[in-house]
């Protein structure tokens, strides 16, 4: 009986060492907590028909603008993020 | 200056390196996987405490254990936790892990996008839940009808807390499951064919095609409610021109493809634990595969089952009762197919087929309550009874829970590089299957006698206190199961047998490489020949490619 391969290893893309898989990143993190801000900043939006109150509308203001612009840097840093290989994966 | 410098430099370094550092920026689908079980988990049991203290107040009649508030809030984060913070997430968690392993791949596509969809679910539940700290949790049930939403009937924070937490939960859905398509439809390992795909992978795929339809009607109409609040529309609002009906279609519409993307994935696990534990392929692949894609389709035209006392049109009535008793049909297939495999098969009872073999049991009381509810005469006497409770805890706890267990306990010696102890296993089976049939099948019985889901308390004399009982007890018998599996997940970390490769002789690509797998997964990318790779390599002599593909 013939023993022909059942897993075939022959036809290889890559070798160990050429392995290439993404780095880490803080952004994805970051950019959940800055939607996570803004969602909390949301909280203070007044109600249909009724008077907000200085103090809330000073954390809606501060919270939404925070939580935005946290978004924003978060989005452009990821972008710009040069890729790097992830440890263990390989030698790039 | 230097010296500064010099000193902080290390303690910088450190930090980065840091395990927690590590966790938090990490790409890696195993690690994004992990994390969303263990996450997953923990809302599992806050999810489960708060079931408990329903079951308390309901245990004696006129109890006032809680509040109606505070009864009010935990019905409704119950309910939410359950659906959103585990039942989809821990699914996810497991596509996380094994998709990429099952199909050869070394991450998944989009590995960053990965990670957001992650921290996005966790930010998620953790705003949801702030409502609590706030004095505002949501509490107008987990499907939030308005108008019970609009302002004059809701004035606090709860139903705002609901709606935006709604929409970073579905954006995190959304991440997810545009990731697991592209990785399944692009990534697969030479050869992988989609006639040769893993079952799990197929119901993932589904899963998430599934995600992306239904999700955007759960997210658009959840910020048409905060509009309705904040900005004074009327999407809502009778007295304006609205109609609360409007938010049931949207809801539904999401609702019911729901009860699938919670229930396909564990079809799928199971679908890859049964065939391993009874030494045989998959009965009847194929039939499991398109059955899969079908009750995909159809789940997406059966929403207004929910709705038959909502005064639908009786031609609507008709249609939707017909889709609801069409789409058991290729469920039956499915269920049928897990027997055909069972059938003479050399069976090994360990706990993830305990489990597998309890989800087709209890699935499919679930499934029959689910097609006498589609029958509209019979809507009309139970709808939201405690009928429709027993029904879908059949279907999300029987069905989904227990092959979420299955699968558990299947890839946890992959995933740690340990086994979980059998015997500790099979007392946490027998423990929960008890207890999840006493707290639940008596839930028919008195629905049927008339109690109401969401009853804050009931008279002496109606006849239901008994029931009550037995149901309060099984709770806290599920209760004391769990603590069983926490303490076999805790105990195996370190003292379970070490796993080895493939320690239970399955079938598919992940239990070819080591336990855990490295970061890369495959040091060379495999190329599959058949269904069962893994058995192709074990048996060379006798592999499935020479047989039928």
């Amino acid at each position: 009986m013939s023993h022909e391969p059942i897993v075939d290893h022959g036809n290889v893309e890559e070798e160990e060492e050429h392995i290439h898989l993404p780095g880490s990143s803080v952004w994805p993190f970051a950019l959940a907590v800055s939607l996570f801000v803004v969602m909390v900043g949301l909280l203070f939006f007044p109600h249909w028909g009724t008077t907000a109150g200085v103090v809330q509308l000073v954390l809606l203001l501060v919270l939404s603008i925070v939580g935005v612009a946290g978004m924003v840097v978060s989005i452009i840093s990821w972008g710009l993020q040069i890729s790097e290989a992830r440890p263990g994966s390989g030698t790039h | 200056m230097a010296t500064v410098a010099g000193t902080i430099a290390p303690v910088r370094r450190r930090f980065v390196d840091s395990a927690i550092v590590n966790w938090i920026t990490t790409s890696d689908h195993k690690k994004i996987g992990i994390l969303y079980i263990v996450t997953s988990f923990f809302f599992f049991v806050v999810g489960g405490i708060e079931a408990l203290l329903l079951r308390i107040q309901l245990s004696q009649p006129d109890a006032r254990f809680i509040s109606p508030e505070v009864y009010n809030e935990l019905f409704t984060m119950h309910g939410t936790t359950m659906v959103f913070l585990l039942g989809m997430p821990i699914l996810a968690g497991f596509g996380n892990y094994l998709v990429p392993l099952m199909i050869g791949a070394r991450d998944m596509a989009f590995p960053k996008l990965n990670a957001l969809g992650y921290w996005f679910f966790l930010f998620g539940g953790i705003f949801i839940n702030l409502g609590f700290l706030i004095g505002a949790a949501p509490n107008a049930g987990w499907y939030n009808y308005a108008n019970q939403t609009e302002l004059q009937f809701a004035s606090g924070l709860n139903e705002d807390v609901w709606a935006l937490g709604i929409n970073i939960l579905g954006v995190a859905s959304l991440v997810s499951s545009i990731n697991l398509v592209v990785t399944i439809v692009k990534m697969r390992a030479p050869g992988l064919t989609f006639n040769r795909l893993p079952l799990f992978c197929w119901t993932t795929l589904v899963m998430a095609v599934l995600i992306l339809g239904a999700i955007p009607s759960l997210t658009t109409s959840s910020i048409e409610i905060f509009f309705d609040r904040h900005l004074g529309t009327s999407f809502y609002q009778v007295a304006s021109g609205g109609d609360p009906i409007l938010w049931q279609h949207q809801f539904w519409f999401f609702g019911h493809p729901e009860v699938y993307i919670l229930i396909l994935p564990a079809m799928g696990m199971i679908s890859e634990v049964i065939p391993v534990f009874s030494r045989k392929p998959l009965f009847g692949y194929s039939f499991v595969a398109w059955s899969t894609v079908a009750i995909g389709f159809l789940s997406f035209g059966v929403w207004a089952h929910h709705m038959f006392t909502s005064g639908l049109p009786l031609v609507a009535q008709g249609f939707f009762a017909f889709t609801t008793v069409i789409i058991a049909v290729p469920t039956a297939v499915k269920i049928f197919n897990w027997i055909g495999t069972l059938w003479g098969g050399d069976l090994d009872f360990k706990t993830p087929l305990l489990f597998a073999v309890a989800f087709v049991g209890m699935f499919t009381i679930g499934g029959l309550t689910g097609v006498m509810l589609g029958v509209v005469p019979i809507d009309w006497q139970v709808n939201a009874s405690y009928f429709v409770v027993a029904h879908f805890h059949y279907v999300l706890f029987g069905g989904t829970v227990f092959g979420v267990f299955a699968g558990t306990y299947f890839w946890y010696p992959k995933i740690i590089g340990r086994m979980m102890d059998d015997r500790l296993g099979k007392i946490h089976f027998w423990i929960t299957f008890i207890g999840f049939n006493l707290t639940f099948f008596p839930m028919h019985i008195v629905g049927m006698l008339g109690m109401s889901r969401r009853t804050y308390t009931y008279a002496a004399g109606q006849g239901w206190t008994g029931f009550n009982v037995i149901e309060t007890v099984g709770a806290f018998i599920i209760a004391i199961g769990t603590l069983f599996f926490i303490w076999n997940l805790i105990w195996s970390l370190r003292h379970g047998e070490v796993a080895g490769d493939n320690p239970w002789h399955a079938y598919t690509l992940e239990w070819m490489t080591s336990s855990p797998p490295p970061v890369y997964n495959f040091k060379k990318i495999p190329e599959v020949r058949s269904r069962r790779p893994a058995w192709d390599a074990e048996h060379p002599e006798d592999p499935d490619w020479r047989r039928t593909h």
